[in-house]
């Protein structure tokens, strides 16, 4: 990420606490998002890394050689049998999440009104927008990820992508364990240019060539691509020890398209018109979202990570809540096994 | 199939075009909906484009049927020759159409052609209307009167029921407005008998059903009181066959199409029917005749100045005009004016006079603007004195001697009896001696000495006055007691008393001219100077003449005390209609012992107006009325017009029967030439247009509907028993097309319940696909949105 400015400056008209609803923290903070694996990390934190490092909990004694450093050396073992002995530790990694959102054209429809999701009951967003975008969305639920991320004192970065990963204003963020880098998600979310069509494959390219540790891969988004291609992602990402969790971001019309009155439905990533009876074709729609969303689900589940989809009407907590509880008890379960 | 309200229809069945333009209107642009998740609708359009195309035709071909459905229902469609009985059965119907062809038909019509046009095509229309492949037969009877009898029927009617309808058709185009009246009763009355024997025949019991259209404007012309007088016969002759008869007539608010008041020629009448040329070279002749003005209609409080007009016609062609004008005063109904024709050149050949008025002056009907009379032309005229030879006495005319008198006065410049130059010229007869043959040569008979005819002289004497001669009968002056009296009167067909025994008075009596009921106008033209004349004339004996009650005939000469000095009239027939002649009978002879009357200067123009205006008058059976059955001159055996229509066609000539009447009723006013065997003219019957016939006084739609009521019966008194008929494509109210009146006549099954039926059902089904094709029912089975999406979930 080292195009990614390090500190995108934060637009005062945006109000980072629109995207994370007061309550939306009050439930998240007993809870602990931990990644399914072990990952490697610099900092202290509460993932178990295969690493003895600069840890608390005792692991072993090994024989001193040269070159190691002092401080470890363990005194008391030196003082009763004359011998070098380094302690080490239990390492607890850091977890790096990385949060990639989509910001393609079709993230841009929205059919709630803005007041009626914004925490604060604002009529209108930052960009001017009216409606509670599926953007917007993705970016209450990354500001809540992060801020999670972050109490735990792991570092979180941000990337935005359409046909690429974007850069500049509403490009990413850099990984950081600042407590205030999800404000700057937030304000570079909020800038995010919501256009043009998602280029999976490209986008993972681009992204995948730039983690060198393990990360967990957070990607929040709608989908709306050919899942097939996505298949071979999930597996280079598996491949290359990251964990992935995917987000579907759906508006309520989008799963219920509950419209009475033939009209002209205009593709927002210039696939044209169609001219339809929305109740005549409503079945045949949800069967071919319905089919849809379950290959995108069955790619992901294939190499063993998470999907959860998420309406736009909903508030953001619940699900999200019950999603980190049910990860905190896989973990658990891992830990035990 | 004819549909009652087709205007309804027609809106209705453009009413078509709504759900069509909402399904258009359905695909117009609307403001498009931005929409991320396109590739999911795109998918479901492909898996459903072809039921979605099919659920879309197929609910906008239900909208339509549905509009169509209404539209038809309310259109109040009618299946004809359906009944209960034969649900699919043909019922054949004869049609009968009384189609007012009278003078009445010739009005002008707010269309801008006659009122017979309409009638035309409302008849057509009809005809047009039925089926002769289910055994519809037609049958046309012209209103023209009159229509005494199936042989009165013009020869373009048709009585016996045909299946021929384009014959029927044909006849109905050719018919053009007569000059005579309609007589809607004798109509009637034909139409009756037509139906009983049907009925008779057994035609009727197997379904046929009558329907008896009757087309004429609603003005008295058509409708006179008189006319419908015998109607009742219908309702009565039909009732008892248990026939169907359905009455359709015009609805009488077209007759407002038409003008409302008519001025006419009511009658023309030559002054002196017989014009004596004489036989030298031409003199100065001119025709008198009085021209009587009739006015009819509703709107008489005007005052109407009538231009008129009359010519003299003989075979040097038409005379010049002389022109008079008469003033119609507000309320008058009757004016007559005296004009004076001027005669041209040597008369010779068939003459007539001619009278028309100014026709810019009349919108009403024009059959009547227009009248002819016959003139008869003579050289000389010949009169035979029937009288005894009596004992000559020298020295000048016995006062004694009415021959010697008469010959006197009817010649009294000439150079004696038998004077060629002389216009008239006298011959002497002895009683004994009459027979036909002596009559044959003369136009007058003066008998002067009846007690001296023998039975078959009387009888010869009879046969000349029916054949159009003039019989005078004067008294003989020796005998007091007329024996002859029964033996005149038998013989000439006259209910007359006459006699038996002279009456003396004393003093003397007056003589005068009858002024009331002098009928027949023979001294009109010596009138004035007549009465001055007679005034001194004194009578001191007299034989009693009277006449008995309702017959005809009146007295000439009256009296001071009362009593008839002079009994005119038409001899009988052997059938009992009025001869052609004339028979006048004196009280006295012209003899110095019975009156002075011989010696008075009003002995001359006396007998010599009554020679020659009685002979005129006895000829005067040539002169008819439209409709009449005039009795042709002697000789003719055909009579045809002696004029060409204005519009074109032909008027059929008419034959002459035995009793030398016209076959048929001649119903066009105008000269109708009498021909011989060889085609030669030997006379000329003037045939007058019916002033009557030609009443546009307004007959309302009440009053018709009554009319009719009272005329056919209890049947008729409802409101819905006569079918009120429109013009074809008119939007009288209450009033329906021909086609579609026939059609209401007729056992009928009317689709209009059932199509409504129809149309709730349709609307069921669309509400039902409606609903079923816009899938809204989704949302409340397991393929709720909510389902769906935790499905997909």
């Amino acid at each position: 990420m080292a195009d990614t400015p390090t500190t995108p400056t934060i637009p005062q008209r945006v109000d980072p606490t629109l995207y994370l609803h007061p309550a939306t923290l009050a439930r998240l903070g007993s809870l602990e998002l931990r990644a399914k694996m072990i990952v490697e990390g610099v900092m202290s934190g509460a993932h178990r890394s295969p690493y003895q490092g600069q840890s608390v909990e005792f692991a072993q004694h090994r024989p001193y050689v040269a070159g190691d450093d002092l401080r470890h050396l363990d005194w008391k073992v030196y003082g009763r049998s004359d011998k070098l002995y380094l302690k080490q530790y239990q390492q607890e990694t850091n977890l790096d999440l990385v949060v990639l959102v989509d910001a393609s054209g079709s993230m841009a429809y929205g059919s709630r009104p803005f007041s009626d999701a914004a925490a604060s009951g604002q009529a209108l967003g930052p960009s001017g927008q009216s409606n509670w975008r599926k953007i917007d969305h993705a970016t209450a639920l990354a500001a809540a990820l992060s801020y999670i991320t972050l109490r735990q004192g792991d570092r979180v970065g941000l990337s935005t992508f359409a046909q690429g990963i974007l850069s500049g204003a509403g490009g990413g963020v850099e990984r950081s364990s600042s407590q205030g880098t999800w404000r700057r998600i937030v304000a570079a979310l909020a800038q995010a240019p919501v256009q043009a069509q998602a280029d999976f494959p490209r986008v993972f390219d681009q992204a995948l060539g730039k983690l060198t540790n393990k990360c967990l891969l957070v990607v929040i988004s709608d989908f709306f691509t050919d899942p097939a291609p996505l298949e071979g992602i999930w597996a280079r990402a598996k491949y290359r020890g990251h964990d992935a969790i995917a987000f579907q971001v759906l508006d309520r019309a989008e799963i219920d398209f509950a419209f009475k009155d033939p009209a002209p439905f205009e593709g927002l990533e210039g696939e044209g018109r169609l001219r339809i009876d929305p109740r005549a074709l409503r079945p045949a729609y949800i069967e071919a979202l319905a089919e849809h969303t379950k290959a995108v689900e069955r790619g992901l589940r294939r190499v063993g990570f998470d999907f959860h989809r998420l309406s736009t009407h909903d508030w953001l907590g619940p699900p999200l809540a019950a999603f980190v509880a049910r990860r905190e008890n896989l973990l658990k379960r891992s830990k035990m096994g | 199939m004819t549909f009652l309200n087709p205007l309804i229809l027609s809106a209705g069945l453009a009413a078509i075009a709504i759900p069509i333009a909402i399904h258009l209107l359905m695909r117009r642009r609307r403001k498009p909906t931005p929409w991320a998740a396109m590739r999911f609708l795109m998918e479901a359009m492909r898996r459903r484009r072809r039921r979605l195309q099919l659920e879309r035709l197929i609910l906008l071909a239900v909208r339509c049927l549905l509009v169509a459905a209404i539209a038809l229902a309310l259109g109040r469609p009618v299946v004809r020759g359906l009944s209960g009985d034969s649900p699919f059965g043909a019922l054949p119907v004869t049609l009968a159409i009384a189609i007012d062809d009278s003078i009445a038909s010739g009005a002008p019509d707010a269309t801008g052609g006659q009122a017979l046009d309409r009638h035309k095509a409302m008849a057509l229309e009809l005809l047009g209307s039925l089926r002769p492949d289910r055994g519809d037969r037609a049958v046309l009877v012209p209103l023209s009167g009159p229509l005494g009898s199936a042989s009165d029927l013009a020869e373009g009617g048709a009585l016996a029921p045909t299946s021929d309808v384009a014959a029927v058709g044909r006849l109905v185009e050719a018919l053009v407005p007569t000059s005579a009246a309609a007589d809607m009763g004798g109509a009637m009355a034909l139409l009756a008998e037509q139906i009983g024997q049907a009925e008779r025949a057994g035609r009727s019991g197997d379904g046929t059903r009558w329907v008896v259209a009757v087309l004429a404007d609603a003005v008295e012309g058509s409708w006179s009181a008189e006319a419908t007088r015998s109607m009742a016969t219908l309702e009565d002759r039909a009732a008892g066959t248990g026939t169907a008869v359905r009455v359709l007539a015009s609805d009488p608010q077209l007759s407002g199409l038409g003008p409302t008041t008519d001025i006419g020629i009511a009658s023309l009448t030559p002054i002196r029917p017989v014009l004596v040329v004489g036989q030298g070279e031409a003199v100065a002749v001119s025709a008198p005749a009085r021209v009587a003005l009739g006015r009819s209609g509703s709107s008489l409080d005007s005052e109407q100045a009538v231009g008129i007009r009359l010519r003299y016609v003989d075979d040097n062609g038409p005379g010049p005009w002389a022109s008079a004008s008469a003033r119609l005063r507000p309320g008058e109904t009757a004016a007559s004016v005296v004009l004076d024709a001027p005669v041209t050149g040597r008369p010779r050949g068939l003459a007539w006079l001619e009278a028309q008025i100014d026709p810019s002056l009349d919108g009403g009907v024009p059959g009547n603007d227009g009248a002819v009379a016959p003139l008869t032309l003579r050289r000389q005229l010949s009169a035979a004195i029937i009288a005894s030879t009596p004992i000559a006495l020298s020295g000048g005319l016995n006062p004694e001697d009415p021959a010697a008198w008469l010959r006197f006065a009817l010649a009294p410049d000439a150079l004696g009896e038998g004077d060629p130059l002389a216009d008239i010229a006298s011959t002497t007869l002895e009683p004994a001696l009459v027979d036909a043959p002596r009559l044959s040569r003369v136009d007058v008979a003066f008998v002067l000495s009846p007690g001296g005819l023998r039975p078959a002289g009387w009888q010869a004497l009879g046969a000349f006055a029916r054949d159009g001669g003039l019989v005078l009968i004067f008294p003989e002056p020796g005998s007091s007691l007329a024996v002859w009296g029964d033996r005149a009167t038998q013989a000439l067909g006259l209910p007359w008393v006459l006699g038996p025994e002279a009456v003396e008075h004393e003093p003397a009596l007056g003589l005068s001219k009858t002024a009331s009921d002098d009928t027949l106008g023979l001294l009109r033209l010596v009138e004035g100077e007549l009465e001055g004349l007679l005034r001194p004339v004194r009578v001191a004996r007299s034989l009693p003449l009277a006449i008995e009650p309702g017959a005809t005939g009146g007295a000439l000469l009256t009296l001071s005390n009362g009593q008839p000095a002079a009994l005119v009239g038409r001899p009988g027939t052997v059938s009992g209609t009025g001869g052609r002649g004339l028979v006048a009978v004196f009280a006295m002879p012209l003899a110095a012992s019975w009156t002075d009357l011989p010696a008075r200067p009003a002995v001359v123009p006396l007998v010599q107006e009554l020679a020659r205006a009685g002979v005129g008058l006895a000829l005067d059976s040539a002169a008819a009325v439209a409709g009449d059955r005039p009795q042709a001159p002697g000789g003719a055996v055909q009579l045809r017009p002696g004029w060409t229509l204005a519009e074109g066609g032909s008027i059929a000539p008419v034959g002459v029967d035995a009793d030398g009447l016209s076959a048929r009723p001649l119903r066009q006013a105008g000269p109708w030439l009498a021909l011989d065997g060889v085609s030669r003219p030997v006379g000329l019957v003037a045939v007058a247009p019916s002033h009557a016939g030609a009443n546009r006084t307004r007959v309302d739609r009440t009053q018709t509907r009554s009319a009719l009521a009272a005329g056919l019966g209890v049947t008729l008194a409802s409101d819905s028993a006569v079918t009120w008929l429109d013009r074809p494509g008119g939007n009288l109210e209450g009033a329906a097309a021909p086609g579609v009146a026939l059609a209401l006549s007729e056992p009928s099954l009317a689709f209009g319940a059932l199509l409504l039926l129809l149309a709730l059902a349709l609307a069921a089904l669309e509400a039902v696909l409606a609903r079923l094709f816009s899938h809204a029912q989704v949302a409340g089975d397991t393929s709720a949105p909510g389902t769906l999406a935790r499905e997909a979930a």
